[in-house]
């Protein structure tokens, strides 16, 4: 046995906070608006403007279920260990899948600047279909549907969201979460559960459903039209806040979609778990990447 | 391509590293668990408690950091999709490629 000293429930006791910090930093690389000008300053409701936002929000999700694993390992106790060994095999399974997920829109977007995805699909794709034209909103996942399905799988697994709880009735045979914790302890865990559920929602959204531009109608249209009409202070707060709630309604239909998910299937078992990660999400994500690249090279032949 | 080679040379050492540690640490026989497997119907239920309750040794928790660095090095991929603009398709599949293949031959092997 590994012996940590007075490190080790020094490590337990801090976990829950960690895990729950971890979350909310995430939380201040994600933009809940587009940019507005008043007057000679611009306005948009960012925290922190990060140009590798993405990757920020994401390694913060990692971080938040790796200081579990640190805290279980670290805990003394034999069966505990062995459910951290356990959380360790779930994160990296799913790990390896979520980065993969990812760059197929990183491929096409070439950024990692979270506002500059979405700004990129806020405009109209014109499709020729047998000689009629078609509007569709140019979203990440009309790109792309497999990645967002393997994403959001993935992000699930990765953050041991209901159904992929496979750690919970491990830590009820150890004594439970609410026995091992203190309250306070066990209300951040519980926390941190609601806001990584929140965060993948909110990545989901700006990755493939355009983030806080209306279909159809880009931000540039509707602040000139709302300019116009009443005035540049007003005009632009109300493109502000028609954006944000925009944006709050795609992020409730994705919670909603994990909601119907988490009651639909029944918890899925450990193994089942890692054969879905490692022998689905990875190759299908794999796949899809490899597909991408040529189909974008394809693409920049034919149109160069 | 030639820009690129330090980062493709760091990125083989390293797999190379971690993989010969990893082969070592499996390839290395099994001593906690009793010879005899979980036959015999009076002994399963007290061994099955030891083989859970068993030490979990240097070498346990040398693995599963190994696991945590290969997860590490999925994020070179990330920088490497991010040039595709600039490096092109052969050098994003020249990473892809061999990966892909990797995990397919090792779902065939059923190691997965």
């Amino acid at each position: 046995m590994v012996s940590l000293g007075r490190t080790g429930p020094l490590l337990v006791r801090a976990s829950p906070i960690w895990a729950v910090s971890a979350v909310f930093l995430a939380f201040a690389v994600i933009p809940w608006t587009g940019e507005y000008l008043f007057g000679d300053s611009s306005l948009s409701v960012l925290p922190a403007r990060l140009d590798w936002g993405l990757l920020f929000a994401v390694m913060m999700l990692s971080l938040s279920g790796l200081v579990r694993v640190l805290a279980d390992v670290s805990s003394g106790d034999p069966a505990v260990v062995v459910t951290g060994g356990r959380r360790a095999a779930r994160l990296v399974a799913s790990g390896m899948a979520l980065w993969l997920a990812l760059l197929p829109m990183l491929l096409i977007f070439q950024t990692l600047w979270l506002s500059g995805m979405v700004a990129q699909q806020d405009s109209v794709l014109w499709l020729k279909v047998s000689g009629l034209s078609i509007a569709l909103p140019a979203w990440g996942i009309l790109f792309n549907p497999p990645a967002a399905l393997v994403f959001l799988l993935a992000a699930m697994a990765h953050s041991g969201l209901s159904p992929f709880t496979v750690n919970a009735p491990e830590e009820e045979l150890a004594g439970g979460r609410i026995a091992r914790e203190p309250a306070t302890g066990s209300a951040s865990l519980a926390l941190a559960d609601g806001l990584k559920s929140l965060l993948i929602a909110a990545l989901v959204s700006l990755l493939f459903f355009g983030g806080w531009s209306l279909p159809w109608l880009p931000q540039s249209v509707l602040e000139a039209f709302l300019v116009s009409h009443l005035g540049s202070g007003l005009g632009s707060v109300l493109c502000l806040m028609v954006q944000f709630t925009v944006f709050a309604l795609k992020v409730a239909i994705v919670l909603r979609v994990q909601r119907v998910l988490a009651r639909a299937l029944s918890r899925v078992r450990f193994e089942p778990m890692l054969n879905l990660c490692w022998k689905l999400l990875l190759p299908a994500a794999l796949i899809d990447s490899l597909s991408t690249a040529l189909i974008l090279r394809w693409l920049a032949g034919n149109l160069a | 391509m030639v820009d690129h080679l330090g980062v493709l040379i760091l990125l083989l050492a390293v797999i190379a590293v971690t993989t010969l540690w990893l082969g070592v640490l499996v390839a290395r026989p099994r001593t906690d668990v009793p010879a005899g497997g979980a036959g015999g119907g009076e002994s399963k239920e007290p061994q099955a408690e030891s083989v859970a309750r068993a030490p979990v040794s240097l070498a346990f928790l040398g693995t599963l950091l190994l696991f945590v660095i290969w997860q590490a090095l999925a994020l070179l991929l990330v920088f490497w999709a991010l040039a595709f603009a600039h490096v092109g398709f052969a050098v994003v599949a020249s990473l892809l490629l061999p990966v892909l293949v990797g995990v397919g031959y090792a779902l065939r092997r059923g190691v997965l």
